[in-house]
């Protein structure tokens, strides 16, 4: 599982992931009030000050793990020239991909702000406006504005439909469900039942 | 009037009591959540003892139990209706969803219950599941054949997904969002969407 990018390889680019990594796990088994900089640090061999270069505060550890693995799902997928079952197959694999990767700082999230912690919630939003945001090109090669912001919508709410019920239902083993081909076709499957597309081209 | 109010509640104290206790518990289960609402904090609120609320209900966990059985009568309430065609079956949806959706203090316990993995609580989203699929499955399979379980899948998490996004992005102000025209006109686009047209005759029996 690869939490970090863009400066892969270089040795900062490690501790940084290692660091996100760390607190992922913290923040995933102690709830992210109770992680203290000083755990994280601990259970990755560094100190503070060493922790403070990479990240200003909990906080940005929290928005770069956010943003890091469903930035990178759907961020360099090439848009295609037609929105047909293709190419929405390919958005589900990405967005099933980050799902899996993101599992458990979003089931942290999700408690968080059922509890109504506002900084949770605030990051949670972002994230889906984020998803949003990248998925809607995908559909505007085929349809109008407003229809193809419909179909980001269906695909966002059904996806999420997937995402939750399948983190209750199978709880720590549905990131490794997620990666089954199965599971990911009979997601693809209802995708493509419910969105209607452009039929694709001979 | 304020002690005329009060007088009455005195003459039937035991029910009176018992359903006061339950419309706090309710909202403090709501707005807190099950974990951080104590029975010394609903006792308060009602300008009662420990003791007397103990009286009705044996413990915390008891009273949660109560409240949440109040919730899956949204759907089993649902009225058994007439075949429909595929524009019938979009409105009857929709109608579906708002019964649910109007407890949605209601939903947002009972999701977060869920979520903490409480199993009676997720006895209740699989009754809720199946329940969901005998609404449309007749309908559903009348009208698109092999298709029926992935549009029927597909239609329900849909559905899931937007309520459990409206509870997470819009918190406690959930049931004033969802009662929104632009809301309720979201809702409705997206299951017109979701369900897909069907040009042939749809009484006839689908070929398997």
């Amino acid at each position: 599982m690869t939490v970090d990018e863009g400066q892969e390889g270089t040795r900062g680019g490690e501790t940084r992931a290692r660091i996100l990594r760390a607190a992922m796990d913290l923040f995933a088994q102690e709830g992210f009030d109770r992680t203290s900089v000083r755990a994280i640090a601990e259970r990755c061999g560094l100190t503070d000050p060493a922790l403070y270069y990479h990240f200003r505060s909990k906080r940005a550890i929290l928005h770069a793990l956010l943003s890091n693995p469903l930035g990178s799902a759907l961020r360099e997928l090439p848009v295609r020239p037609v929105c047909d079952a293709a190419a929405l197959g390919q958005l589900i694999d990405a967005m099933l991909d980050g799902m899996a990767t993101f599992d458990s700082i979003a089931r942290v999230l999700v408690k968080q702000a059922l509890l109504d912690d506002q900084t949770a919630l605030a990051l949670r939003n972002d994230s889906i406006a984020q998803w949003r945001r990248r998925l809607l090109p995908h559909f505007e090669v085929s349809f109008s504005n407003e229809d193809a912001a419909l179909r980001t919508d269906a695909l966002m709410m059904l996806l999420l439909g997937v995402l939750y019920s399948g983190q209750m239902d199978y709880r720590s083993a549905f990131p490794k469900k997620l990666r089954e081909p199965q599971f990911r076709a009979w997601v693809r499957e209802m995708a493509c039942a419910c969105i209607p597309l452009e039929a694709a081209r001979a | 009037m304020v002690q005329e109010a009060r007088s009455s509640y005195r003459t039937r104290k035991g029910p009176a009591t018992r359903e006061r206790i339950l419309t706090v518990a309710r909202e403090m289960f709501a707005i807190r959540g099950y974990e951080r609402t104590t029975i010394r904090a609903i006792a308060a609120q009602l300008d009662l003892t420990d003791p007397a609320i103990y009286y009705h209900f044996a413990s915390k966990r008891i009273l949660l139990d109560k409240v949440l059985q109040e919730f899956p009568d949204a759907i089993q309430g649902a009225p058994t209706e007439q075949p429909s065609e595929r524009d019938e079956l979009v409105e009857r949806l929709y109608r579906l969803f708002y019964r649910y959706s109007e407890k949605a203090a209601f939903a947002r316990l009972l999701f977060r219950q869920q979520y903490d993995g409480d199993e009676s609580a997720n006895e209740r989203r699989i009754a809720g599941r199946q329940q969901f699929h005998e609404v449309i499955e007749d309908d559903a399979r009348r009208l698109y054949g092999p298709r029926a379980g992935a549009i029927a899948d597909g239609v329900r998490l849909l559905l899931s997904g937007l309520l459990w996004d409206a509870m997470l992005t819009h918190g406690n102000a959930v049931g004033e969002v969802l009662a929104q025209e632009a809301f309720r006109a979201r809702v409705h686009a997206l299951i017109d969407l979701s369900l897909p047209r069907v040009e042939t005759s749809p009484r006839r029996e689908p070929s398997r």
